[in-house]
């Protein structure tokens, strides 16, 4: 169980991970995991804006500097419950975004084989992540084989 | 000398609030690595296309691998030699907790240069962005009074070899990594 240190460190690496992810997908053009899918300027300054409140309101709400073998974080706690808050993030947003551009991302094929990333641009991770499970059960039965 | 410098950036401790609170948050153990790993998790995702993008994430292997690297590099230093701490020898106000391990070298900066110097072998201003990243977090834990300016120097050279290492083994073995990534890949349709 995490100490009230840990949470609140957790929920601050949560918001930067939030923000540095919608940033990055406005910055990409990755409308599909956009929370706000037509302002991409606005949600560049937003994400910024949420990594710096997020930040100020950590460090302003309690000391921060404890030593890490009492109520601080060492190294491993640290790396730890960074990789558990980002991807809780990223889950978050991919989940969220998934429901709010649903009806959009139904718009774009969803036939051709798998791009990466580039998926996110025409559709949702919902969406893009079936689209990638079917295209592989189709080509492990055989469906795209020329001789076929 | 290097104390005279300790003492004049420890002057600067305790004359204003707001100063205070900046190098509060500066020193700390959270703010840099927090905002450099998430620079590495963003770059995950970044990139124009799909060749550009795997570029970028082998940045984000090297830069975790330098992490790993500067800290058993500083580990192994901080077993061959000993150095106390500024506060120990010198009258100072340290607005910090009071760690009892090796001054030498500074952990803090061998991480954040590791770090930045993946980051900026591929995005030249990234990377010079976070190097000055790590240069005001040394300079911070130089005022608070827990690290020697050469210690700081001696963690951001380990950082920058180790960087360079990290960024050349994840180069010659991405072909190792590529069925983990691409496994990775898969879930993250990236």
């Amino acid at each position: 169980m995490p100490s009230e240190f840990a949470i609140d460190y957790i929920r601050w690496v949560f918001f930067c991970a939030l923000g540095a992810f919608q940033f990055v997908a406005a910055k990409n053009g990755l409308h599909g995991v956009m929370l706000a899918r037509g302002f991409p300027r606005l949600t560049m300054i937003a994400a910024l804006a949420l990594v710096g409140i997020a930040t100020a309101v950590y460090f302003a709400s309690e000391p921060r500097n404890q030593p890490d073998a009492g109520l601080g974080l060492d190294a491993n706690e640290q790396g730890r419950w960074f990789a558990i808050a980002a991807a809780a993030a990223i889950g978050a947003t991919v989940a969220l975004t998934s429901v709010i551009n649903h009806r959009w991302g139904a718009r774009h094929g969803l036939d051709a084989p798998p791009f990466g990333v580039g998926w996110l641009q025409c559709t949702t991770f919902a969406r893009a992540f079936a689209a990638r499970v079917g295209y592989a059960r189709r080509r492990r039965v055989g469906e795209f084989r020329v001789e076929d | 000398m290097e104390d005279a410098l300790v003492l004049w950036l420890n002057g600067w401790v305790g004359r204003s609030g707001l100063v205070d609170g900046l190098m509060g948050a500066l020193v700390s153990d959270y703010l840099v690595p927090v905002w450099a790993s998430t620079v590495l998790m963003g770059l995950w995702f970044h990139g124009a296309s799909d060749a550009e993008r795997y570029e970028n994430q082998l940045v984000t292997i090297a830069g975790a691998l330098a992490v790993g690297l500067a800290n058993g590099a500083v580990a192994i230093v901080n077993q061959l030699v000993f150095t106390a701490r500024p506060f120990v020898h010198l009258d100072l106000d340290v607005p910090f907790y009071l760690p009892t391990d090796s001054s030498f070298p500074a952990n803090t900066a061998g991480v954040a240069f590791g770090i930045a110097t993946a980051v900026f072998l591929r995005h030249r201003k990234l990377g010079a962005a976070l190097y000055a990243l790590g240069a005001v977090w040394g300079i911070a834990r130089v005022a608070a009074g827990v690290h020697y300016p050469s210690d700081v120097l001696a963690g951001a050279a380990i950082g920058v070899l180790v960087g360079v290492v990290a960024t050349l083994v994840v180069r010659r073995g991405a072909f190792i990594l590529r069925p983990v990534l691409r496994t990775f890949r898969f879930f993250t349709v990236g």
